[in-house]
C-alpha cells in the first residue's frame, strides 16, 4: 500500500475560494448585470432598442466588418504562414515580426496612422480627394482598421503548428505525383483546419468587438460610421443605459459563443496533437 | 533503372554538403549510402529523388535510365521516396495513404477505383499488414509504420526507390528484423534501390555496394567486402568497425612501428615519412611464447568475455591501448588473465603513409 504524506489541505481550499471569488466579483456579476439591464424595460423596450434604425445599421456595419476581416484574413494568414514555414527566404524573420506589428501597436495610434496617411490632411489626403474617395470618417476607413488589427491572428495560430508539422508530408505527396494545389488540398489544409477555424474565431471576435482604432477613423456618425462598440458607447453616452445595455447583450452574446466553440476547437487541437505526438504502438506482428 | 549523378555539388549556405560527386547505380542494385551525419548522404539522396535541387554547374548532371531529369519535377520523376520519420499523413487511414499516389493522378491517367483497391490490397499483402488497412498512423507501431511508408512509394510503381535512414528510429530487433525482410523484398522485386545509413552493419548486411561518404564525398565505393577488408583511405577504415592505430615511420623502404617491420609494397616512400598502421581487433592474436612472427609485449588490462567475441583491453609498453577481439575457442585455449603479460602477434594490417597505402 502506498501511503500518501500527509499535508495541510486549507491552502488549496483557500485558494480555490479566492478564484471563485474573484471570478463570480468580476466577470460572473458583471455578466449578469449587463443582462438583467438590458432587460429592464422589458422584452417590448429590449426589442425596440436593438431593431431601431441607428442600432440596425451598426450591427450590420459590425457583420460587415466581420465578414470582410475574417475571410481576408484567413486567406493572408495561409499564405504567410504557409511562406514562413514551408520555404527558406531573406527576410524572413523581418515578415514575422512585421505580422506581430498590430499587437505591439495600441489600437488608438494603429487608428491615428489612419488617419495620418489617408486623412484630409494626410499624405495621401489630398490624392484621394481629387479622387473623391472617401475612406477616414467613412465606412473603407473602418474595415481597414479592422484588419490591420485582426490580421495576426490567424497567422499566429497556424505559424506554430505548422512549424512542428514541418515539411516532411507535404513532401511526400510531391514525391508521390501530388501537384502544389493538391497537395495543400489534401494534405496541408486537413492538418490545419482546426487551428485555422480556431484564429479565425479568434478573428471574429476581435473584429466585432474592435473599438479602439475604429473609433479614431470612424466619425461616429450615427447610422452610418457606427459599429456595435461605437453605437454602445454613444447610447451610453446618452444616460440612455437600457438601449446600451440591450446592445451590449448581443456582443455579450456573440462573446460567449465565441468562448463555447473556442473550448471546443481547444479540445479537438488537443486531441490531434496527442494524437501525432504519441508514441508508437508497442511492436507487434514481427515479421518472420 | 539505373541512377546516375554527375559533378553534383550542394552548398547551403556556406556549409557545402556536397563537393563534386559522382555515381553510378546500376538496375536492380541495392546501393548503401554510409557515413556519418553532415557527410552529405541525405543530401544527395534528395537531389536524385528532386526534393533539393544541386548547385547549378556545367557539368552537373542527374541522369535517370539515362536520361536527363534536371528539369523534372520531384512528382514526374516517378522516384519511390522513404522518409526518415516515414512521413505518413495522419489523417489518412494506411489504406488511404498507400492509395494516395494513385488518386492524385491526373484524371487521364487515374486508376479505377476497383484498381486501385485491388493494387493496395496486393501491398498491405506485401507487407504483411493485410488486417489495418483501416487503421490511422497514430495506431501503428513504428516498424509497422515503415512498412505502410514503402508500401505507399510502391504503390506509384516507381523506377528507383529511395530510402533515408530507413530504420533509424527503430530499436534493434525490429531493425534486424525489417533489414532481413527488406532484403528479401528487394530480391523478389528487383526494383533500383538507394538507401542512406549511418549504420555501418547495415549497409554491410543490406546492400550489394557500399558508398562511403564523409564531408561531401565520396571515399570510397565498393562490394561490402572490398570496404570492409580493402579500404582505400584512413576515413574507411576507421568507420567501418572497431580499429587500432598505430604510429611508426618508413625507414629504408619499410615502415617501422615498434617491433613490426612492414615491407610497402606500393612502392618506396619518402624516408623518415609518418606512416599509421591500422589493425582490426580480430586481426590481432595472443601468444605466450613467440612463435617467430614479430611479437610485441603487452599486458592484459581487461577481459569482455559476454558477446560474440571475447574482448581483451591491452596495454603496451609505450602505454598505448590495444583491442583485441579473440575467438570464444581461442580464449579457452589462452586462458589469459588480467595483469598477465602477454605477447602481440599482427595478421592482416593496413598502412597509411602520407602518400600511398599498403
Amino acid at each position: 500500500m502506498l501511503h500518501k504524506p500527509k499535508t495541510a489541505r486549507w491552502p488549496g481550499y483557500c485558494c480555490i475560494f479566492i478564484t471563485i471569488a474573484f471570478l463570480t466579483l468580476f466577470l460572473a456579476l458583471p455578466l449578469t448585470i449587463v443582462f438583467t439591464e438590458a432587460f429592464r424595460g422589458g422584452i417590448a423596450a429590449y426589442i425596440a432598442a436593438i431593431t431601431e434604425p441607428d442600432a440596425r445599421a451598426a450591427i450590420f456595419l459590425t457583420l460587415l466588418a466581420s465578414a470582410v476581416s475574417v475571410p481576408m484574413n484567413v486567406l493572408f494568414g495561409l499564405a504567410a504562414a504557409w511562406a514562413l514555414t514551408k520555404f527558406e527566404f531573406r527576410g524572413k524573420s523581418l515578415l514575422l515580426t512585421l505580422i506581430d506589428l498590430p499587437f505591439a501597436i495600441p489600437p488608438v495610434i494603429a487608428g491615428f496612422l489612419f488617419i495620418l496617411f489617408l486623412g484630409t490632411n494626410g499624405v495621401f489626403g489630398p490624392w484621394l480627394q481629387s479622387a473623391d474617395i472617401k475612406i477616414i470618417f467613412a465606412v473603407p476607413g473602418i474595415l481597414i482598421a479592422t484588419l490591420f488589427i485582426t490580421f495576426p491572428f490567424v497567422a499566429r495560430e497556424l505559424i506554430p503548428l505548422m512549424q512542428e508539422q514541418g515539411q516532411d508530408e507535404e513532401q511526400a505527396a510531391i514525391s508521390l505525383g501530388a501537384s502544389g494545389l493538391k497537395t495543400f488540398w489534401h494534405i496541408t489544409l486537413p492538418n490545419i483546419k482546426w487551428a485555422l477555424l480556431y484564429g479565425a474565431i479568434l478573428c471574429n471576435a476581435r473584429a466585432m468587438g474592435e473599438f479602439g482604432a475604429v473609433s479614431v477613423v470612424s466619425g461616429h456618425i450615427r447610422g452610418a460610421t457606427t459599429t456595435m462598440p461605437l453605437h454602445i458607447e454613444i447610447l451610453y453616452n446618452e444616460y440612455n443605459f437600457a438601449a446600451a445595455f440591450a446592445v451590449a447583450s448581443l456582443l455579450t452574446l456573440l462573446a460567449l459563443v465565441t468562448l463555447v466553440i473556442k473550448s471546443a476547437l481547444e479540445w479537438r487541437l488537443k486531441r490531434e496533437k496527442r494524437l501525432s505526438a504519441e508514441e508508437p504502438a508497442a511492436e507487434e506482428g514481427v515479421i518472420p | 533503372m539505373s541512377i546516375e549523378v554527375q559533378n553534383i555539388s550542394k552548398s547551403f549556405g556556406r556549409f557545402k554538403a556536397l563537393r563534386d560527386v559522382s555515381l553510378r547505380v546500376d538496375s536492380g542494385e541495392l546501393v548503401a549510402l554510409l557515413g556519418p551525419s553532415g557527410s552529405g548522404k541525405t543530401t544527395l539522396l534528395r537531389i536524385i529523388a528532386g526534393l533539393d535541387a544541386p548547385d547549378p554547374g556545367p557539368n552537373a548532371r542527374v541522369l535517370l535510365s539515362d536520361e536527363d531529369v534536371a528539369d523534372r519535377s520531384a512528382g514526374s520523376r516517378r522516384v519511390g521516396f522513404v522518409f526518415q520519420h516515414y512521413a505518413l499523413f495522419r489523417h489518412m487511414t494506411v489504406f488511404e495513404n498507400i492509395a494516395f499516389g494513385m488518386r492524385v493522378r491526373p484524371r487521364a491517367e487515374r486508376p479505377d477505383k476497383a484498381a486501385i483497391r485491388e493494387k493496395v490490397t496486393q501491398l498491405l499483402r506485401l507487407i504483411q499488414l493485410e488486417n489495418l488497412g483501416s487503421r490511422y498512423p497514430s495506431q501503428l507501431s513504428g516498424g509497422q509504420r515503415q512498412r505502410v511508408a514503402l508500401a505507399r512509394a510502391l504503390a506509384i510503381e516507381p523506377r528507383v526507390l529511395l530510402l533515408d535512414e530507413p530504420f533509424g528510429a527503430l530499436d534493434a530487433r525490429v531493425r534486424q528484423d525489417l533489414r532481413k525482410w527488406l532484403r528479401r523484398l528487394h530480391e523478389e522485386i528487383h526494383v533500383t534501390s538507394v538507401f542512406v545509413t549511418h549504420d555501418q552493419e547495415e549497409a554491410l548486411e543490406l546492400a550489394n555496394r557500399v558508398v562511403v561518404m564523409n564531408e561531401g564525398r565520396i571515399e570510397q565505393i565498393g562490394t561490402p567486402d572490398e570496404v570492409f577488408h580493402q579500404p582505400t583511405t584512413e576515413f574507411v577504415m576507421k568507420f567501418l568497425g572497431n580499429v587500432n592505430l598505430f604510429h611508426g615511420r618508413v625507414e629504408s623502404g619499410k615502415a617501422v612501428f615498434g617491433p613490426w617491420r612492414i615491407q610497402a609494397s606500393g612502392g618506396a616512400s619518402k624516408e623518415g615519412a609518418p606512416a599509421r598502421l591500422f589493425v582490426r581487433p580480430h586481426d590481432l592474436d595472443i601468444l605466450r611464447e613467440s612463435d617467430g612472427s614479430p611479437v610485441a609485449p603487452a599486458v592484459v588490462r581487461r577481459i569482455q568475455s559476454a558477446g560474440p567475441h571475447v574482448k581483451v583491453e591491452l596495454e603496451m609498453q609505450t602505454g598505448e591501448t590495444l583491442l583485441v577481439e579473440l575467438t570464444h575457442e581461442r580464449h579457452k585455449i589462452l586462458q589469459p588473465e588480467v595483469g598477465e603479460q602477454v605477447l602481440v602477434s599482427l595478421r592482416n594490417v593496413r598502412i597509411f603513409t602520407e602518400d600511398y597505402a599498403i
